[in-house]
């Protein structure tokens, strides 16, 4: 009996825990509504673009497309599309740029603006044109230059470049120079940098067909310095490569294995293989025979 | 030889009053238990859903999941796995109706030393179907955006507004800007305006000069029209008497206009007098708002609620492409 007492008392004696508590709920955040909900999506994709998380931008774009349709805004629907559009096809995801575009260009019941209807089918232009569906891009383009008008519009040399890129692919390379010649004045005109480069490298790149390793040094050095300008790592990219290339057509070994280490470290700092990749192979190439450093058919 | 003790009547039956005195406590105790678990939630269902974040910063076991702003569960567990850390929710059953497949997480916080809670946004994509989670789903998780990130967005934002600014700033100090050479031909015209100041004066006694001449010459000439007159008086009194008065008349108005003149130049005076230390009034406000604007570029009230709202549209690039070493 004893026993059972004392165990009984220390069973009894056992210390509890208890615990209570509660916070307070913290006050929600109003939803934003209408035009800024969709200001806020667009605002925080273009947060993601610039910390180069194009999947965290995409899934913001697509948010703020839906918002704009929910309202009906046209002009917020076009913006967050082609932006969309873009961001897709820097995911290498061409038939979901595609199939964003179609929104306006295929399925636009709104009324929007012949601004933007440029953009989008110059977009599916360029978008046709990455994967040599020259027939497609030249329909685009065309449609592109139609909404633009004869007064041109913001993309007019974009027009332009997109043209003299299907000219040069279709082995027109005299219509390929004329269209990067009025790429060049039309963005001049409008005071676009980046499509003044783009003429640029154009103009480089036909020359370099030609066999012109002079004028198409100068040109491509034009549009480097602009690239720089930009900080455009792409566009830097493309330069180097190209001036690569017309430093081996005129012979000068060094000065082409120069401009491809240099477009190698470009690549490598903007984290692109692919094109680190192709920076090597030149390289690499430049040591067995002059003929490994002329362009390839079908590259400049 | 044995003594037989005899129990004590008062202990009779004591060992059945104590067990029912500690079965007492131990109910007792049993009772605060289950009724600090039901208040704990524990006889609840729950339905555990989980997320996947690239970290768990501002995360921890027991943070409060919250929907409308309504607490509806809390976080339960915490495990690194191959996408970052898997977040996994208790979610209230009687709430999980409230929480389509879609929904999404995101963490969020009062203030930024505040409390942390994850709310659920139940946010259904269009033409898909509303359908409950259930257990074991997993929903996205939005990434706050960091302090950092918020800052950075408002620089660029309110950097073409300062190098706009600057710009006009810079434009207003050029040697050879609009605004310099208005100061300084407003300057150069108001050096003059002393010299002009004392020739206008100078005109203004040459006028009283000569309007006292005028005079004397007037009395000469009542002097002679006097005698004229005296000459005249049998013949033209009346004449003479009118044109006296007349005289005396243009005389009175010539001493007005004079004292007019006076009191207005040395109005004009004071007021050309009070100019160069305008211009200088005004020197001190352009640099005042100078610094006003270098200020604001500093000013973490300002960089923090200032914020300039538009839709960003990305450019519309002819050489855009997946990555630079895919083509051309």
């Amino acid at each position: 009996m004893p026993s059972l007492k004392s165990s009984l008392l220390r069973a009894a004696a056992l210390p509890l825990a208890l615990l209570a508590g509660c916070v307070a709920p913290p006050p929600a955040n109003p939803p934003a509504t209408g035009e800024a909900a969709v200001i806020e999506a667009n605002r925080r994709a273009d947060a993601y673009l610039r910390n180069g998380d194009l999947e965290g931008a995409a899934r913001q774009y697509r948010e703020a497309v839906r918002l704009a349709r929910s309202v009906e805004d046209a002009e917020s629907i076009a913006v967050n599309v082609i932006n969309l559009s873009i961001v897709y096809q820097r995911l290498g995801r061409a038939d979901e740029a595609r199939a964003s575009l179609a929104l306006l260009l295929e399925r636009g019941q709104l009324p929007y603006s012949s601004e933007r209807m440029a953009q989008a089918a110059l977009r599916r232009s360029v978008l046709d044109l990455e994967e040599r569906r020259t027939a497609s891009a030249g329909e685009w383009v065309e449609r592109a230059a139609a909404y633009c008008g004869q007064r041109g519009c913001a993309v007019s040399a974009a027009i332009q470049n997109v043209r003299g890129q299907l000219a040069l692919e279709s082995g027109r390379p005299d219509q390929a120079a004329a269209s990067a010649k009025a790429a060049l004045s039309a963005s001049r005109t409008l005071g676009d940098r980046a499509e003044s480069a783009n003429a640029l490298r154009l103009l480089g790149t036909i020359s370099i067909r030609a066999g012109d390793a002079g004028p198409a040094a100068a040109y491509l050095g034009e549009a480097l310095a602009i690239d720089r300008e930009l900080a455009s790592p792409r566009k830097i990219y493309l330069d180097l490569i190209a001036l690569g290339r017309a430093s081996a057509l005129r012979g000068d070994r060094g000065a082409a294995r120069s401009f491809y280490e240099r477009a190698r470290a470009v690549s490598e700092a903007d984290r692109d293989a692919d094109g680190a990749t192709q920076a090597r192979a030149l390289i690499d190439a430049l040591g067995d025979n002059v003929q490994a450093r002329q362009p390839a058919p079908g590259r400049p | 030889m044995q003594e037989d003790l005899a129990r004590p009547r008062r202990f009779v039956g004591i060992g059945r009053k104590v067990s029912l005195f500690l079965l007492t406590a131990v109910f007792g105790v049993v009772g605060v238990i289950l009724l600090v678990g039901y208040k704990q939630g524990i006889f609840v269902r729950h339905t555990k859903i989980y997320f996947h974040a690239a970290d768990a910063f501002g995360i921890s076991k027991g943070t409060s999941v919250r929907l409308f702003g309504l607490p509806v569960g809390s976080v339960s567990d915490l495990d690194i796995s191959d996408r970052g850390v898997k977040v996994e929710l208790s979610i209230i059953s009687d709430y999980t109706p409230r929480v389509p497949k879609s929904s999404r997480a995101r963490l969020l916080r009062e203030g930024y030393i505040g409390a942390a809670t994850i709310q659920l946004v139940p946010a259904a994509e269009p033409g898909q179907a509303a359908q409950p989670v259930v257990d074991g789903d997993e929903i996205e998780y939005v990434p706050a955006r960091g302090v950092a990130e918020m800052i950075d967005d408002f620089k660029t934002q309110f950097t073409p507004v300062l190098n706009d600014l600057r710009k006009m700033i810079a434009e207003l100090n050029q040697p050879n800007s609009d605004f310099r050479k208005s100061l300084a031909g407003a300057n150069a015209v108001l050096q003059q305006l002393p010299e002009t100041n004392r020739e206008m004066r100078q005109v203004m006694r040459d006028a009283d000069t000569t309007i006292l001449t005028v005079g004397r010459q007037a009395d000469a000439t009542l002097g002679s029209l006097g005698r004229v007159s005296a000459q005249l008086e049998q013949q033209l009194p009346v004449l003479t008497g009118k044109l006296a008065t007349t005289l005396d008349t243009i005389s009175e108005t010539s001493a007005q206009i004079r004292d007019t003149t006076r009191k207005n130049g040395d109005a004009l005076y004071d007021a050309l007098a009070q100019m160069p230390g305008l211009l200088r009034d005004s020197g001190e406000l352009v640099r005042d708002g100078q610094d006003v604007v270098g200020a604001a570029r500093n000013s973490w009230l300002l960089r923090d609620n200032v914020e300039i709202r538009t839709m960003h549209s990305l450019p519309v690039d002819s050489f855009e492409a997946t990555a630079a070493g895919v083509k051309r």
